[in-house]
C-alpha cells in the first residue's frame, strides 16, 4: 500500500507539531505564558491543519 | 505496471465557479479545488465574517482577485462526498474555529452570546438548505441507488435541525433567558406529545395509505414503460421479420439481436449501450461482431469492472480476437470473461481449422500487434494456442491494481 | 479462476466444403433456440458463481433474516460469527442494570443500517445520524455535569481530538475484508488503544506537572522533526498520534499553570497571629484551609499567597475585613464574598478603593486546577467545592466597591 515517495501530509504534519512542540517549550522556559485562550487555537489549528492535510492527500 | 484504478485527473484550477454561485462564485470556486462541498466554505467565510468581519474582507479580496469560470446560474455543483471529503471538512472546521477563539482571545470579538449561536445557526441551515436542494431534484434514474442516499439525507438533515435548535439554546444561554424559556416549553412539549398521541393511529394510517398509493403508482408506471418498450423494439422487430421472412438468415439475425436486446433490458433495466461497464462492453462488441460476420457469438461473464484505460485496451483487444475467430473459425464464438479483485481474463474459443501460431510471420498485424502488443502494453498478457484441426483459444489477462 | 466454458457443440450441422479463411455460412441457429437461463443456448455454465460478488469492507448491517425486534443482535453476531444469544442476553442483562442496554440498542437500530437488497452495494453508515448522537451526547453531557463539566471539559476536548485523529489516520489506513475474528480482533484492539491512550494521557500529564515539562516538550518538537524528514520517504503519519498523545496533555498543564511539586494531601491552618502567618501557603495536590477568623488583624495591608496545583482553596475571613483579590485559576472556579466566576483562564482582579485605618487583606492566589473560596463562615461553602448550597453569585467585577468592611468607619 505505502509506495516509496514524498508524503506532503507528513510534512506538514511534522511542521505542525514542530511548531506546537516549540510554543509548549517556550512555555516552559517562561519566555511566554500559555493560557487556555491560545492552546485551544493552538491544538485546534495543529488538528485542523493535519485533518486537512490527510483530507487533500488521501492515500488508499 | 498500471492498473485497473480510474487515472487521477489533474485538481481544476481555483477559479470563481459562476454555475454553482450563490453571491459571487467564491465558495463554489473553493470547494470544486478542495473537492469538498461549497457549503462547508460558506459556513466557513460566515464564521470569520462573524469574528470581527475578517470574513468579509477575504470574501472580497477572493471576488476580486480569482478569475471567474463557467455558465451562469446552474443547478448547485454537488460533490460527491467520500472519506476524504470529510477529513478535508473536519480540518476546515477546526482551523475556522482556531481562528474563532484566537479572535476570541484578542478581543476581536463581537460577543460570545452572538458569535456563536451564529456559527451554528449558519453551518445547520446551510446543512439543511443543501438537503432540500437535494431533495427537490427530479427522480433519480431508474437504477440509482435511492436507499443509502435517503438514510444518510435524512441524517444529514436532522443534524443540521439539530445544529440550528443548538444555536438557539446557546443563545437563549448566554442571554440568561434559558429558565423562562424552559419554562415555557414544558407546557408545549406535553401538549405536543398529548395531541401525537391522540393522532397517530390515524397519522399511521394516512402514511400507509400514501405509501400503498405510491407503490401502485410505481407499478403502473413500470406497466406502461414495459408496454412501450414492448411496442418499440419486439413488436417491431416481429414485423420486420415478417416481412423478410424469406431470408432465414437476415430473420434469425434479427430474432437473435432482440433476444439479446430483451435479455439484457430485462436483467439490467437500461440498455446495454448505456451502462458504461466492462460486461456490457464486451456484449456490446460481441453484439456488433455476430452481425458484421454473421457468427453467433456468445458471451458469458462473470463479475464486472468498469471501464477505464486497461479495460478499454482489454476490450480492444478481445474484439479483435472476436473478430479473428469471426473469420477464421468455423462456427460459433463462445467469449468469457472473468472478473474479481486481483485481475480480469478473458477468454475467446472457437472451434474452427485452427492454424500454427509460429507460422505467423512477424510482420502480420493480425495476431501480434492488436491482440498480443496491445495487452502487453498495458501491463497485461496474451496467450494464444491453437491446436490445428481443433480451434483456437485467445487467453488474455489483465491485472487490476 | 475456474476454466471457461468449452464452446457451444453444434449439432444438426449442415455438411460444409471445406473452406479456406473466409466466413463460415452456417445458419446462425444452433442449439436450443427456447433455451433458458441466463446464459446462451448449448453453452455450458462455468462453475463460478453467476452472480457477481460485491467487493469492499464487511460491514455491520442490521440482520434482516435473524431479527426479533431490529436484527441489531442478528446483525452482531453476524458481524463477529458469535451466536446472536449472547448479544440479545447482553443486551436484556444491560438494560436491566441501569437502562443503558436499551439506549444501546436503540442506538444501533437508528445507526446501523439494514441488510440491503441481495446484488445492491451495502449502504454506507448514515453519517449523519452519527453526528446527530454525538451532538446529542455532548449537548446531555454538559447538560448533566453542569458546572462540574468545566472540569472535565478541557481533558475531554484534548481527548476528543486525539481520538478524531486518529480516526482519520485509522481510516485513512483501512484494510478490507476480513472475517469475524478479525473484528472481533479490531474491536478488542481498539478498546486497547483506548485504555493505553488513557493511562499515557494521566502518566504524561503527572510527569508534567511534576516537572518534567521541557522533556516533554523537546521530545514533540522532537517527533515533529522526525515526521518531517519522514516525508521524504514515504512518511510515517502515525507519528502524529503519540506526537499529541504527549502534547496535549502538556499544553493542558502548562495552560492552567499546574504545578504539583508542593506535597500532597490536607492542609489546615488556624493562625491566631500575625507572626504565625506564613509568606505562602503551597500545596501540590489537596485542600487547603486557611482560616483568619482567629487573627486581629492590623491596619492597613496584610499581604496573603496561595499556591495551590490541584484542589480546593479555602480561606475564612472575619467580618470587618476588606478583601482585595488577585485569584488566578487555570481551570475552575473563584469565588469572594457574595461574588464569583468559573471556566477557563479565570482571571480575577479586584481591588477596593483603599481607606485609612481599614483592615485589608490582600489575597494573590494561584490555582491550576480547582477551586478557590474567600468567604466569612464555613457553612457558606459547605463541603461543596463549588458553590455553596443555594448560592446565586453575582458575576465578577473588578470596579465593585460594595463590601462595607472596606469603608472607613466615623
Amino acid at each position: 500500500m505505502s509506495r516509496r515517495g514524498f508524503d506532503p501530509a507528513s510534512l506538514v504534519a511534522g511542521i505542525a507539531v514542530s511548531a506546537l512542540g516549540v510554543v509548549l517549550l517556550l512555555d516552559q522556559v517562561d519566555a511566554i505564558d500559555l493560557g487556555f485562550g491560545y492552546l485551544a487555537p493552538a491544538l485546534l489549528a495543529v488538528v485542523g491543519s493535519i485533518l486537512l492535510a490527510v483530507g487533500l492527500t488521501g492515500r488508499r | 505496471m498500471s492498473g485497473m484504478t480510474a487515472a487521477r485527473a489533474q485538481p481544476p484550477p481555483l477559479r470563481r465557479d459562476r454555475e454553482g454561485a450563490l453571491l459571487g462564485g467564491v465558495c463554489a470556486g473553493l470547494g470544486r479545488r478542495l473537492g469538498i462541498d461549497p457549503i462547508i466554505v460558506r459556513v466557513a467565510f460566515i464564521a470569520a465574517a462573524a469574528a470581527g468581519g475578517t470574513g468579509l474582507v477575504a470574501y472580497a479580496l477572493a471576488w476580486a482577485l480569482l478569475p471567474a469560470e463557467g455558465e451562469a446560474r446552474g443547478p448547485v455543483l454537488r460533490v460527491p462526498g467520500g472519506r476524504d471529503s470529510l477529513s478535508v471538512a473536519a480540518g476546515i472546521g477546526m482551523l475556522v474555529l482556531a481562528l474563532l477563539l484566537l479572535f476570541r482571545q484578542w478581543g476581536l470579538w463581537v460577543g460570545d452570546a452572538l458569535v456563536w449561536p451564529v456559527v451554528l445557526a449558519a453551518a445547520g441551515g446551510g446543512l439543511i438548505w443543501r438537503q432540500s436542494a437535494r431533495a427537490a431534484d427530479p427522480a433519480p434514474a431508474r437504477d440509482a441507488p435511492a436507499r443509502p442516499g435517503g438514510r444518510s439525507a435524512l441524517g444529514r438533515a436532522a443534524l443540521g435541525v439539530a445544529l440550528v435548535v443548538g444555536a438557539a439554546l446557546i443563545f437563549l444561554y448566554f442571554n440568561d433567558a434559558l429558565g423562562p424559556a424552559r419554562d415555557v416549553l414544558l407546557p408545549v412539549v406535553v401538549v405536543l406529545v398529548a395531541g401525537t398521541l391522540i393522532l397517530a393511529p390515524w397519522w399511521i394510517r394516512l402514511v400507509r395509505g400514501l405509501a400503498d398509493e405510491r407503490a401502485e403508482r410505481i407499478r403502473s408506471q413500470e406497466r406502461a414503460e414495459l408496454a412501450a418498450h414492448l411496442h418499440d423494439s419486439v413488436l417491431q422487430t416481429l414485423a420486420l421479420m415478417q416481412r423478410r421472412a424469406g431470408d432465414p438468415r437476415e430473420v434469425a439475425g434479427l430474432a437473435r439481436r432482440q433476444e439479446r436486446e430483451l435479455r439484457a433490458w430485462l436483467n439490467g433495466g437500461r440498455p446495454i449501450a448505456e451502462r458504461g461497464t466492462l460486461a456490457a462492453a464486451l456484449e456490446l462488441a460481441a453484439a456488433e461482431v455476430e452481425e458484421a460476420h454473421a457468427v453467433p457469438v456468445d458471451v458469458v461473464t462473470v463479475g464486472d469492472a468498469a471501464l477505464d484505460g486497461d479495460a478499454e485496451a482489454l476490450l480492444a483487444a478481445a474484439r479483435e480476437a472476436m473478430v479473428n475467430a469471426a473469420k477464421f473459425g468455423r462456427g460459433a464464438v463462445s467469449v468469457y470473461a472473468g472478473v474479481d479483485e486481483q485481475e480480469v481474463e478473458v477468454f475467446v474459443r472457437d472451434r474452427g481449422p485452427g492454424f500454427d501460431v509460429d507460422d505467423v510471420p512477424a510482420d502480420r498485424r493480425g495476431l501480434r500487434e492488436s491482440i498480443v502488443g496491445r495487452m502487453r502494453r498495458h501491463g497485461g498478457t496474451a496467450e494464444i494456442r491453437s491446436v490445428a484441426g481443433e480451434g483456437t483459444e485467445v487467453e488474455l489477462r489483465m491485472r487490476r491494481a | 479462476m475456474s476454466t471457461p466454458p468449452t464452446p457451444p457443440d453444434q449439432p444438426d450441422q449442415p455438411d460444409e466444403p471445406d473452406r479456406p479463411a473466409t466466413g463460415p455460412t452456417e445458419p446462425l441457429t444452433s442449439g436450443d433456440p427456447l433455451g433458458d437461463g441466463p446464459e446462451r443456448p448449448g453453452a455450458t455454465p462455468p462453475p463460478p458463481p453467476a452472480a457477481a460478488a460485491p467487493t469492499g469492507p464487511r460491514r455491520l448491517t442490521r440482520s434482516s433474516s435473524d431479527k426479533v425486534l431490529g436484527g441489531v443482535a442478528g446483525g452482531l453476531g453476524r458481524y463477529f460469527d458469535i451466536d446472536p444469544i449472547i448479544f440479545r442476553i447482553g443486551f436484556v442483562v444491560l438494560t436491566l442494570a441501569g437502562g443503558a442496554g436499551a439506549i444501546a440498542y436503540v442506538a444501533a437500530w437508528l445507526l446501523v443500517p439494514a441488510d440491503p437488497a441481495p446484488g445492491q452495494p451495502p449502504a454506507g453508515p448514515s453519517r449523519g445520524l452519527t453526528y446527530v448522537g454525538v451532538f446529542v451526547l455532548v449537548i446531555a453531557a454538559c447538560v448533566a455535569l453542569g458546572p462540574g463539566l468545566f472540569l472535565i471539559g478541557p481533558p475531554l476536548v484534548g481527548l476528543g481530538l486525539i481520538a478524531l485523529l486518529g480516526v482519520a489516520l485509522w481510516r485513512a489506513a483501512e484494510d478490507r475484508g476480513g472475517d469475524g475474528g478479525t473484528a472481533l480482533r479490531r474491536a478488542g484492539l481498539g478498546l486497547l488503544l483506548i485504555v493505553v491512550a488513557g493511562v499515557a494521557f494521566v502518566a504524561v500529564t503527572i510527569g508534567a506537572a511534576v516537572g518534567g515539562g521541557a522533556v516533554i516538550a523537546g521530545l514533540v518538537i522532537a517527533i515533529g522533526a522526525g515526521l518531517a524528514l519522514a516525508a521524504f520517504t514515504g512518511g510515517a503519519r502515525w507519528l502524529v498520534l503519540p506526537a499529541l498523545m504527549l502534547a496535549v496533555p502538556l499544553g493542558f498543564v502548562a495552560a492552567s499553570g499546574l504545578e504539583v511539586n508542593q506535597g500532597v494531601g490536607e492542609r489546615d491552618y488556624r493562625p491566631t497571629t500575625v507572626s504565625e502567618l506564613r509568606d505562602g501557603y503551597d500545596l501540590g495536590v489537596g485542600d487547603l484551609r486557611i482560616d483568619m477568623r482567629g487573627i486581629d488583624l492590623p491596619d492597613g495591608r496584610t499581604p496573603l499567597k496561595i499556591n495551590l496545583g490541584v484542589g480546593s482553596a479555602r480561606v475564612f475571613v472575619p467580618e470587618d475585613v476588606c478583601v482585595a483579590s488577585d485569584l488566578r485559576v487555570g481551570v475552575g472556579y473563584a469565588r469572594v464574598l457574595d461574588r464569583d466566576s468559573g471556566g477557563l483562564d479565570v482571571d480575577w482582579k479586584h481591588s477596593p478603593r483603599e481607606d485609612p485605618g481599614v483592615k485589608r487583606l490582600v489575597i494573590a492566589g494561584d490555582v491550576g486546577i480547582g477551586a478557590v473560596q474567600v468567604v466569612h463562615q464555613p457553612d457558606e461553602i459547605g463541603d461543596r467545592d463549588f458553590r455553596g448550597e443555594d448560592f446565586r453569585g453575582r458575576g465578577f467585577d473588578p470596579l465593585a466597591q460594595d463590601d462595607p468592611a472596606c469603608e472607613a468607619t466615623a
